[in-house]
């Protein structure tokens, strides 16, 4: 049994257990999402759009006849891609969304590879948004509108797999931006050879053991309750031209900033509101986001507000970024590593999006933290473009691949060396600040290992005992460094919150982001209530507002990554010292007094002249002017370099050796987080992040008809996420070891964890039954087919 | 995806649902549909070919909620949900299985709603059948082809597939020619039975195994795996072994002594008359052909190069024929009188006269040039032609490869073929161009005939003019040229092959002529004149030998009708109904190379053969149980065994007619020796549908098993009852060495496809649980 966790030091409401402050609202159904925003009943004129959907992998459209369509009944407008809207709309990528910052259109983090355009007449995979887009009076005219539009496709030859992409005379996906598939070297990410410390073939040459493997990650999609919706109004006056936006992206700012810049509209013409978001997994660092811009055009040109929504089936379309990877170690008989080299290749689908980021950006981090002490590295990745779905972000960018191999190479050089991976671990891995053994690693996994049992369950691959006459058990797990502490946000700029003091003494926290499940607003609220406990008020007396208007004077902290549960908690920090002088100063206006000798605790004016005096705040305040009193603060993360927490993932599993079933008989997860903001939230993500995890590991996969490229599984009957009946027992474990440098030093641990799940279960899979499985998700084909039980492809 | 609008009918009773189904019979199509995922699916995301305009909800009929035992058994209301199955004490105690089946389904929140009735009525699992849309056309819906056979199949079927449709191969045969059927005869050894299925739709497979196009073989499913079967080559094999095999008594071309007193004449011995005379003949009608030419066979004896068709084997099937008591009438052409006596002589004339007729170049001094059909027809008549050095041949079809390559043979040094069309559009077959590149002919595409070259009054050449595009914008024939691109061509002799015509002279005001051709109706072959029949080449124009060989099959069927009410020839069956049962058909997936003509072994190649067919399995939880348990479907119409109610329709699962529902299910009291197990391999512990499910009821008597009961769910289209392993069972005691033996049992009958094997291994791991599970019976009984 888990205990609850230890804080570092006692606080009055941050790292607490308690219900979230949305949590009554959304259990009893009264949250407003954004279909229930953008509903008929609020927009009476309100259209519907539907965009036509490649049925072919790899296609171009020759000709098109929209003549049936126009005629049927209910259909409003068609536009195609030969409209002057479309035609001369410049190109664009998923780094419009950029992910943590607001930049602009030449910012964009991923400008080398302008690879999309909003309704071209090319489709880059089966179910591509291609050729038309039209508005209908109701969704179902709509629909069956988009089936009367005649189509000429010019079928071109397709490819699936990266490997594959990568050959000669494979066809060529956006030959405006690579002849060979193979994504050009870009200046964010670097070279194709990202990464080269020391000399690695010495390295390797030095060493006394060397293990090589490969691991292959799949597509696993983030599968999002809240399918993409927005509703676009253009009134179109001319002295009152106007945009408004609803919907539920996490990222309002940028959003405001895309449309402005891509539409030619100046920015406060441009008005973006979203709301809650039910679950976003990194689904909107995609450039799944076109609709957009043609759900804008098509209300422009209809004069009338259209709404454009995802089918649950298109829920499917954005996925992780799929990743095969070859990884080496070499390492002295003392368990001292020399050498790592990481290949990967990733299968970026059909447009580049974040690829690189995924290939890049996250090894190269890896390589100056857990890695630092490692003398010799090198590593390389190729994005390669494909016919499948656009890969992306999913839950962490790049962490979970790169963790699928980490782990594994770790794990085959203990066996080699005959060491406990543990204890080979400690010794190699820490962070460039600090010296090995590390603190962090350390405590994550001896309290893992302690948690599991470990060191009873622990036996040789495949040895173990036989349960029920087939069945297997065995142990392992992964670590790896978590992210998204304070000074790894130097990207997001400036994080702005305003705290309004009611003449009563309530609150009004002014701290826009979109909560998207996460925690993050009650981490904010009770970060507003311990920095301003001094008013003797608690997380009752304040009030957030779940809406995020950019009609408001505030920018939107980004919910592109958990580091929203104490960034703004920071700011906030600082806020309330601001407000306490503000307030401060206006009781002794008020009380005609000092301000030097005033203070203000549990909600009493105190004068320091005078201990063992007070008056309730309130009471002063209805003396005064009634207005209340304002602060609002810019602040951008503290990039002071402190340290790194780590994470990691301990499983026990059972293989039926007779039928390749896997079942995972427990999990224990542990998040070292600095400080734990809101211990229920961050327990509901350890778990519902071993749910994810776990889908990734053995049954969640997208899978596609070789012969035709159409995806066959968009749906949740045979894309199998795990059901409540296929969780173990799981330990949540929070640890406050490591600390930043703010008030409260926290990092997000959203993403991290997920990260090391498949990897521990994929190890355990191995000491259970001896032979090692690197291809997730690892279903009971698989299994089988490695204990020699079966043959033929899979 | 949105939902249609639709009607929404709550019954009361179930004979409200016959009624309204009776009403509607013919107009409508029905289907019984399970609620949950298959309505969903339907409605949402549009599996179906059409969306249902009405739906018809039975849960709304009283009454049918219940479950009781009686002297007999368990009796379970249709509607009875899986949650009150899985909890029921009684359920639980005595008929386990059901109960643990029951419980295995979806979610709770389904097994809350869904129905036992539902359950067993669900359609197959397979995610191309599922797609939405219809967007891979599979065999349930209309399509010929099976996406999930060579496709990702690892959920599919181990134990065969069930013809749902006809292949495509057999769809796309203009004769309909039961490929699929006389393969597996073939692979079965009984080349007997083989021919006599083949000569149901073509009574001329030694002349079509060589000269049919077989666009059959172009839409073979085998292409991605390999390459086609060559379906010719099994033909070609299967007509020599007709011939071989037409007399004697069991001769397969043989008429019954009894002859019918109608007469029929056929004007024509082409493939169509021939066709039209082997079935009238085989029905015992009295057959007399009449032709102009002194041999029989029509195009095949006279415009088909020998090289192509032997000609001794065109007078051994017309000799097949004679023997079948078909009399030949040759030299005599027939014209109006003729015809006119033919009416008066015969009771039914069939007019198959074909297009010998060459079509004609509008361009001077055209009386130059030689007919195609002249110079191959002369060939065959002995009249051999004087080719000069270089022969020229105009057109791009397969007449006009014929004369080149004929020309070739005969010694023309230098052949060329000129044609409008670009290679690609040339209508010849392109393995037929392909060997007269390989002969030496020299091709010219995109090339016209402008101007004939003469000197003295003898052909020396002709000058050719570049064509830019046959077709115009409407795919009607309208070339265009560039008058600036001229080349000239040496020819000491230009043979003209653009296309043939009819000839009718014979045709008198009663008969409606179109364009040429004789008008007829497309079903029957009926011609405006009365008793009058016609069909191949002369009422289509030029078309394959298989195609006059269907019209002919056609005309034979109508002739039928007309004389005698279609007593003695039946029509070509369409696809049995969807109710029949059918049976499980196996594959071979080994790739291996297409048998040549020259080494050929006819039963290898039918092993090539996929035998398409539909490999969704039947998911049902409650299916299997039901099978093993001896229960009984009771429904508006009928009482059957669960083990017939099962079978594979299109978009069905179950012998269910149209407006027939289920209304009770009825299990007999199992012996209380006997110990009922469900098993169910799946990916996730809920929601799933099984991979593979076993539902097995054993008894240990004294040791031994007796009587033991052991089906499969979800590894064949039907549930699947392996009674191999329960008559080895039989008398054996429940052993590690028996679990291995039914272990090797389940496997012999198993075909795996692509990436399915691994539900073998699956098959096995249940079985021998299920055996090794009784060991503890016995030991119970032995203390």
């Amino acid at each position: 049994m888990k205990k609850p966790y230890e804080p570092r030091k006692p606080r009055k409401y941050i790292g607490g257990y308690r219900p979230r402050i949305d949590g009554y609202e959304k259990a009893s159904g009264q949250v407003k999402y954004v279909d229930d925003l953008t509903l008929k009943s609020r927009y009476p004129d309100m259209l519907y759009a539907k965009v036509l959907r490649s049925p072919h992998a790899h296609a171009r459209i020759k000709s098109m006849d929209i003549s049936k369509a126009e005629k049927h009944p209910g259909v409003h407008t068609i536009l195609t891609y030969k409209d002057p809207e479309f035609a001369s709309l410049k190109p664009t990528s998923a780094g419009w969304t950029d992910g943590v910052d607001t930049v602009s259109y030449e910012r964009m983090m991923w400008r080398h590879f302008k690879d999309r355009r909003v309704l071209g007449e090319k489709a880059c995979w089966a179910t591509d948004e291609v050729g038309a887009v039209l508005a209908a009076e109701t969704e179902e005219a709509a629909e069956e509108a988009l089936k009367l539009i005649e189509v000429q496709w010019e079928v071109l030859p397709f490819v699936l797999d990266p490997l594959e992409a990568m050959k000669p005379g494979a066809p060529v996906i956006h030959p405006e931006i690579t002849a060979n598939n193979v994504l050009p070297k870009d200046a964010v990410g670097g070279s194709d050879v990202f990464v080269n410390k020391g000399n690695v073939e010495q390295g390797f040459s030095d060493s006394d053991v060397i293990v090589e493997g490969t691991s292959v990650h799949h597509n696993a999609t983030q599968a999002s309750l809240d399918n993409w919706c927005c509703l676009v109004d253009w009134k179109v006056d001319p002295k009152d031209e106007k945009v408004t936006v609803i919907s539920n992206s996490y990222e309002t700012d940028q959003s405001r900033m895309h449309i402005s810049q891509m539409l030619a509209l100046p920015l406060h013409k441009v008005r973006v509101i979203s709301s809650y978001v039910g679950g976003q997994f990194g689904r909107g660092d995609t450039g799944d986001q076109p609709f957009f811009l043609f759900t804008a055009i098509l209300s422009k040109r209809t004069g009338r507000p259209v709404k454009f929504k995802h089918t649950r089936r298109e829920s499917f379309h954005d996925s992780r970024q799929p990743a095969i990877y070859f990884g080496k170690i070499g390492a002295r008989k003392d368990g001292t590593i020399t050498s790592m080299y990481f290949k990967s290749v990733g299968n970026s689908g059909a447009y580049a999006d974040h690829t690189m980021f995924a290939l890049k950006f996250a090894p190269t981090e890896i390589s100056e933290v857990a890695l630092a002490h490692i003398p010799n590295i090198k590593m390389e990745s190729y994005g390669v473009y494909t016919n499948k779905l656009p890969a992306c972000m999913m839950r962490g960018v790049g962490n979970s691949q790169f963790n699928l191999i980490f782990g594994h190479v770790v794990d085959m050089l203990a066996e080699k060396l005959g060491m406990d991976p543990i204890e080979l671990a400690l010794k190699n891995f820490g962070h460039e600040w600090g010296s090995v053994p590390d603190k962090s690693l350390t405590a994550v996994l001896r309290k893992g290992a302690e948690q599991l049992g470990w060191e009873q369950k622990r036996h040789k691959p495949g040895e173990g005992p036989v349960f029920e006459g087939s069945k297997r058990r065995g142990v392992g797990f992964s670590f790896h460094p978590a992210w998204h502490a304070e000074w790894q946000e130097e990207r997001r700029g400036l994080i702005q919150v305003g705290i309004t003091v009611n003449p009563d003494c309530t609150v009004m926290l002014e701290a826009p982001t979109v909560e998207t499940g996460t925690g993050s607003n009650t981490c904010n609220v009770l970060g507003c209530a311990e920095a301003l406990s001094f008013l003797g008020i608690g997380p009752e007396q304040i009030s957030w507002s779940s809406v995020v208007d950019t009609e408001t004077s505030l920018k939107d902290c980004v919910q592109t990554d958990s580091a929203v549960a104490y960034l703004q908690s920071e700011v906030i920090a600082h806020a309330a010292d601001e407000i306490k002088k503000s307030l401060i100063e206006k009781a002794a206006q008020i009380l005609k007094m000092n301000a030097a000798d005033l203070d203000i605790q549990q909600g009493q004016v105190v004068n320091r002249k005078t201990p063992g005096q007070s008056t309730p705040l309130k009471d002063v305040f209805f003396k005064g002017d009634l207005a209340p009193v304002v602060v609002k603060v810019g602040k951008t993360p503290n990039t002071e370099r402190t340290g790194v927490p780590y994470i990691a993932n301990f499983a026990e599993v059972e293989v039926d050796t007779d039928t390749g079933h896997t079942q995972v008989l427990k999990l224990v997860v542990l998040n070292d987080c600095g400080t734990v903001m809101f211990a229920s939230g961050a327990e509901g993500q350890q778990i519902g992040g071993q749910v994810m995890g776990l889908g990734e590991a053995l049954t969640e996969e997208i899978i596609y008809d070789e012969a035709t490229g159409l995806p066959l599984n968009f749906n949740w009957i045979d894309y199998k996420i795990p059901t409540m009946a296929d969780m173990p027992d799981i330990d949540p474990i929070l640890l406050e070891i490591w600390k930043g440098a703010g008030e409260y030093g926290a990092c997000g641990i959203g993403e991290g964890t997920v990260t090391c799940t498949p990897r521990a279960v994929l190890n355990a899979i191995y000491n259970a039954i001896g032979v090692r499985i690197n291809d997730i998700p690892i279903k009971p084909e698989k299994v089988l087919q490695a204990l020699g039980k079966t043959r033929g492809q899979l | 995806m949105t939902l249609k609008n639709f009607r929404h009918i709550s019954v009361k009773s179930l004979d409200q649902v016959s009624k309204m189904s009776a009403k509607a019979k013919g107009k409508i199509r029905s289907n019984l549909i399970a609620g949950g995922t298959d309505l969903l699916g339907v409605l949402k995301d549009k599996i179906h070919p059409a969306v249902p305009d009405l739906i018809i909800d039975l849960k709304t009929v009283p009454g049918l909620n219940y479950i009781r035992e009686d002297k007999k058994g368990l009796k379970i209301g249709t509607l009875t949900t899986l949650a009150e199955l899985a909890k029921s004490e009684l359920v639980r105690q005595k008929y386990s299985s059901l109960a643990e089946a029951a419980r295995s389904v979806g979610s709770p929140q389904i097994r809350n709603m869904a129905t036992l009735g539902g359950n067993i009525c669900q359609e197959p699992r397979c995610w191309y059948y599922r797609a939405p849309d219809n967007q891979f056309h599979c065999m349930r819906k209309g399509g010929h082809k099976c996406a999930a056979l060579l496709g990702d199949n690892r959920y599919h079927s181990i134990y065969g597939g069930v013809q749902t449709a006809k292949p495509a191969c057999i769809s796309t045969c203009p004769g309909h020619v039961e490929i699929a059927s006389y393969m597996e005869q073939v692979r079965a050894g009984d080349l007997y039975a083989a021919s006599q299925l083949l000569l149901e739709n073509n009574p001329l497979p030694a002349m079509t195994g060589r000269v049919c196009p077989h666009t059959c073989e172009s839409r073979c499913n085998r292409e991605s795996l390999d390459a086609p079967v060559s379906i010719r080559n099994v033909e070609r094999f299967l007509g020599d072994y007709v011939l071989e095999h037409a007399t004697g008594a069991k001769g397969l071309m043989k008429a019954p002594h009894k002859k019918l007193r109608d007469k029929v004449a056929i004007v024509g011995s082409g493939p169509a008359g021939l066709s039209a005379a082997f079935y009238l003949a085989r029905a015992g009608y009295q057959v007399t052909v009449f032709d102009r030419l002194p041999k029989a066979g029509g195009m095949l004896a006279y415009s088909i190069p020998a090289y192509r068709l032997p000609k001794d084997l065109v007078e051994k099937q017309i000799a097949a024929l004679k023997k079948m008591g078909i009399q030949f009438v040759l030299k005599t052409p027939v014209g109006k009188k003729e015809l006119k006596d033919l009416k008066k002589k015969f009771k039914a004339v069939f007019l198959a006269t074909g297009a010998w007729g060459q079509r004609g170049l509008k361009i001077d001094k055209s009386e130059l040039l030689v007919s195609g059909m002249d110079f191959l027809t002369n060939i065959q008549l002995g009249k051999a032609p004087v080719l000069g050095e270089h022969v020229l041949v105009i057109g791009g079809g397969n007449v006009a490869i014929d004369v080149a390559m004929s020309a070739k043979r005969l010694g023309a040094r230098n052949v060329t073929l000129a044609c409008l069309e670009a290679r690609e559009q040339m209508p010849a077959f392109p393995e037929e161009i392909q060997d007269a590149l390989k002969e030496g002919v020299n091709l010219l595409t995109s090339w016209g005939p402008h101007q004939i070259l003469e000197s003295g009054g003898k052909v020396s050449g002709m000058e050719l003019v570049r064509c830019t595009s046959v077709l115009d914008q409407n795919g009607s024939f309208h070339p265009t040229f560039d008058p600036a691109q001229k080349k000239s061509i040496e020819a000491s002799q230009i043979i003209l092959a653009i296309g043939q015509t009819t000839e009718l002279e014979f045709a008198d005001a009663a008969l409606k002529i179109s364009r040429g051709l004789i008008t007829v109706d497309d079903m029957t072959m009926a011609t405006t004149s009365k008793g009058v029949f016609a069909g191949g080449d002369v009422t289509s124009g030029p078309a394959t030998v298989i195609h006059a060989i269907a019209a002919g099959r056609r005309a034979a069927v109508s002739i039928d009708k007309y004389l005698n009410k279609g007593k003695y020839i039946q029509a070509i069956t369409e696809i049995a109904s969807s109710s029949s049962k059918r049976k499980l058909v196996e594959r071979s997936f080994k790739k291996s190379q297409r048998a040549a003509a020259d080494s050929f072994d006819a039963e290898t190649e039918a092993h090539r053969c996929l035998n398409c067919s539909c490999v969704a399995v039947n998911a049902s939880d409650l299916a299997p149980v039901l099978i093993s348990l001896n229960a009984l479907i009771k429904t508006t119409e009928r009482t059957l065994a669960a083990e017939d109610f099962f079978a594979a329709g299109e978009a069905t699962c179950t012998t269910l007619a149209p407006g027939e529902v289920v209304r009770e299910i009825e299990i007999p009291a199992p012996s209380s020796q006997s110990t009922q197990k469900y098993s169910k391999f799946r990916i996730r512990n809920a929601i799933d549908f099984p991979i593979v499910s076993l539902a097995s009821v054993l008894k240990v008597h004294n040791g031994k098993f007796k009587d033991s009961r052991i089906v499969f769910g979800a590894v064949a289209p039907l549930p699947y009852r392996m009674k191999g392993v329960e008559k080895f069972l039989d008398g054996k005691p429940a052993t590690e060495e028996t679990a291995a033996v039914a272990m090797e049992l389940a496997g012999k009958d198993a075909q795996l496809l692509g990436r399915n094997a691994f539900k073998l291994q699956i098959v096995r791991a249940l079985l021998k649980r299920a055996v090794l599970g009784m060991t503890k019976n016995i030991n119970t009984q032995n203390s």
